[in-house]
């Protein structure tokens, strides 16, 4: 049996039964108790179950009714900006300020920014503050002042804007709603827009953070030319012609390829 | 000025879609020897390729003697004058030496009738004054690489020719042995022949050379004479200016050991090899053709047989004796000939996805299920654009190629990926994807060896570049100090 075939059974035992020994499961499906025994160390680092003396039990999804707003993306799309998340944390380093632009895919930079150390994050958008404190409580989370739009729950205008200006980040992350070769990089709102323009101008790095479908794609606001990010994070699904140009302008395109499956734990 | 023998006018070429030369403009002049540089891939040999007659242009005109030629095949090539050393010996191991070397224009006896002895005694007496160390009547399929070399430089003597094209042609051969080119190929000028002659090691042929022109993605940059060249204007127009900045490298955090290799030597080449890797590390290998970059590649994979040396995975001693021990250690090993080594083109894209899976026993009857779902779940994933599981892979890109090569091993348990060229004759498109999907493995903990004879590429996705030269480490770079990362050239090519 292949190995992904084995640990998908085992996924489907355990979801049924919730708790499961190593005997049955090697013998359910007639491999050795070694094999059984690292598939179920690489689930746990998974996250799926936790192991037990001799077994294993199925981590529950703790739904967390602590968040007061869910994440509201589908399956895929949600698999897609994780990943995105995971990548952007790989630019956060300990001891850094970061400005995290308002927006879904910041919602999941937030999530990988836990077991950071000693780090502040700056952001407009409340959804990411709460998030930050539930899932890296950690993290010191400062909030500019401002108006607060209740559609979004994002804070804007002036106060907004010269509370940013006084302060300095090490890199920004700016989620963006439109991406085109010709129009460059838009946003859904002028207020958004002149944020990002401020934030740009106190960061030391900034990177546009988007999904796949923001391509060719114009929003309201412009925010600058497609010159403007030196890095930008989306999908494998960006189209040809964008990863092309952008490689040839000399900007870092980074996709979220998930295809490999990682490798049994350590031998021996 | 002496009138140009060669001349190329706009001539382009591409396969699978993949531009190789671009608008190629070029002129070589009678007596005179032009060595053409650029690094690997820049399209040096296809150029020769197409000039010797075994590929055809697209496009553009070729000129030879003022008269417009098409080079449809080596014969017609040989016909206009043209004679080419390939990079790859071209000799017939079932004919002696001396039928080796007059393989085109055999000295004839009475009636037009073959005279063996005649034959013998011409090639004899030709080896003698090139000073080689060959017999006229041994068999060719008996001699090492360095002979059958000399062989096809003892042929250039023999053909009728006022162009000649030589790829190389000092790899395996010896000082002295060059030696004796150098001063047929001095000749060869006299008499009023042109030579265009590619190596990376210009400082061998400098003294002879007249001109050196310089070759860079596909297309001739520049051509300078050779007493206006310096080693710092060629080093710059070969390798242009690094744009590292455009690769997607991450800064993901050292793990723990994965691979450590120590004292690895084989026959003649590799000597004293050290170097560790830790999950997470992309640790690139570079050096000049003929520094033992794929002979490393292929003895850390089991291909290669060694004379000495220790593999450590996980820490804990491992023997690699052949591939499958190295696939059972977790090696994994993406070759440069793709469709030679990797692929097995008589198969459709779904069974080339799962060769490596015979090794799990499963059953018969859910094997095909599990595998087609498997894969299409996956071609998404990596972006194959394959029409059909089913589609064999012939006229499929070279990135296509790529992808399908990496799926099969991203599917196995392997940890330590060894990467030969992987992006060469590949569309930028599918390079980024290449480069995202090394992400991919790091980020998830496993390691990455690249091997690359393109600077840039290295100085982007690297976080170590060891350099070899002539089978030994000659430098090691690290990516915290740029000013290791800039001259790696240097220690490609001197020994520092």
């Amino acid at each position: 049996m292949f190995p992904v075939e084995r640990l998908n059974k085992i996924k489907n035992i355990l979801t049924e039964k919730k708790q499961l020994d190593v005997s049955t499961l090697s013998s359910m499906l007639n491999v050795t108790e070694v094999t059984i025994r690292r598939d179920l160390e690489k689930l746990e680092s998974e996250n799926f179950l936790t192991r037990t003396h001799g077994g294993a039990v199925i981590i529950e999804e703790t739904h967390d009714d602590n968040s007061v707003v869910q994440l509201e993306d589908d399956a895929s799309a949600s698999e897609h900006r994780k990943i995105i998340g995971q990548i952007a944390s790989y630019f956060v380093n300990d001891g850094d300020v970061v400005f995290l632009g308002p927006g879904q895919v910041s919602r999941y930079i937030a999530r990988a920014l836990k077991g950071k150390k000693n780090l502040t994050v700056v952001t407009n958008d409340l959804l990411v503050a709460i998030d930050i404190a539930v899932h890296a409580p950690e993290v010191k989370v400062v909030c500019p002042g401002g108006e607060l739009n209740s559609g979004d729950f994002q804070l804007y205008g002036r106060i907004t804007e010269s509370a940013i200006k006084n302060l300095y980040f090490n890199i920004a992350f700016v989620d963006v709603d439109g991406v085109s070769i010709q129009r460059g990089y838009t946003v859904s709102s002028l207020d958004k827009a002149y944020i990002a323009s401020d934030v740009m101008a106190v960061s030391k790095v900034s990177i546009a953070v988007c999904d796949y479908t923001k391509f060719n794609l114009n929003s309201f606001a412009p925010l600058g030319p497609i010159q403007m990010f030196k890095t930008l994070i989306s999908n494998e699904q960006t189209p040809e012609e964008y990863k092309e140009y952008f490689f040839k302008n000399g900007i870092q395109l980074f996709c979220t390829f998930d295809v490999y499956k990682g490798s049994m734990q350590q031998r021996g | 000025m002496p009138e140009p023998i060669l001349e190329l006018h706009s001539v382009s070429k591409s396969i699978n879609n993949v531009p190789i030369l671009q608008d190629v403009n070029f002129k070589l002049y009678k007596g005179e020897l032009c060595v053409l540089l650029g690094e690997n891939g820049a399209g040096k040999s296809s150029l020769i390729r197409l000039l010797s007659g075994i590929w055809q242009k697209d496009n553009g005109s070729i000129i030879i003697d003022g008269k417009e030629v098409e080079l449809e095949t080596p014969k017609t090539a040989a016909k206009y004058g043209i004679a080419a050393i390939q990079q790859e010996s071209f000799i017939f191991d079932h004919l002696s030496v001396a039928e080796n070397i007059y393989i085109r224009n055999a000295p004839q006896g009475y009636l037009k009738l073959r005279d063996k002895h005649k034959l013998n005694a011409s090639a004899q007496k030709l080896i003698d004054e090139l000073g080689f160390p060959l017999i006229s009547t041994q068999r060719a399929g008996e001699l090492n690489l360095a002979k059958r070399r000399m062989i096809e430089i003892a042929r250039i003597a023999t053909m009728q020719s006022n162009i000649l094209i030589l790829d190389e042609p000092t790899t395996s051969i010896s000082e002295w042995e060059s030696r004796s080119l150098f001063r047929l190929l001095r000749e060869y000028k006299r008499k009023g022949g042109a030579i265009l002659y590619v190596t990376q090691n210009i400082e061998q042929i400098a003294e002879d050379a007249d001109r050196i022109s310089i070759m860079r993605d596909g297309n001739i940059i520049n051509s300078i004479p050779i007493n206006a060249a310096t080693q710092d204007n060629i080093e710059k127009m070969i390798w242009g200016q690094y744009y590292p900045d455009k690769y997607p490298k991450l800064a993901i955090p050292k793990g723990s050991e994965l691979f450590f290799v120590e004292g690895l030597s084989t026959p003649n080449l590799l000597q004293d090899i050290n170097f560790s890797l830790c999950q997470g590390e992309i640790l690139g290998i570079t050096g000049l053709v003929g520094s033992g970059r794929s002979q490393l590649a292929k003895a850390l994979f089991g291909l290669q047989p060694i004379t000495s040396g220790t593999f450590y995975v996980d820490r804990l001693k491992a023997q690699i004796n052949s591939p499958h021990d190295a696939i059972m250690l977790g090696i994994a090993y993406v070759t440069e000939d793709r469709c030679g080594d990797g692929l097995f083109m008589n198969l459709s894209a779904l069974e080339n996805t799962f060769t490596l899976e015979e090794a799990f026993n499963n059953s018969l009857f859910t094997k095909n299920k599990f595998m087609s779902d498997l894969y299409k779940k996956y071609e998404k994933r990596v972006n194959l654009k394959v029409k059909s599981p089913k589609t064999n892979l012939f006229g499929l890109s070279g990135g296509t190629h790529q992808k399908l090569l990496l799926l099969r091993w991203f599917l196995s348990d392997a940890r330590i990926f060894i990467f030969d060229e992987p992006t060469r004759g590949v569309d930028i498109a599918s390079k980024v994807d290449i480069y995202n999907l090394m992400n991919d493995l790091v980020r998830k903990k496993s390691a990455i060896i690249l091997i690359s004879s393109s600077f840039d590429e290295l100085v982007g996705m690297c976080d170590r570049i060891l350099v070899l030269r002539d089978g030994r480490i000659s430098y090691e770079a690290h990516r915290n100090k740029p000013e290791e990362f800039s001259n790696l050239y240097r220690y490609a090519v001197h020994n520092k």
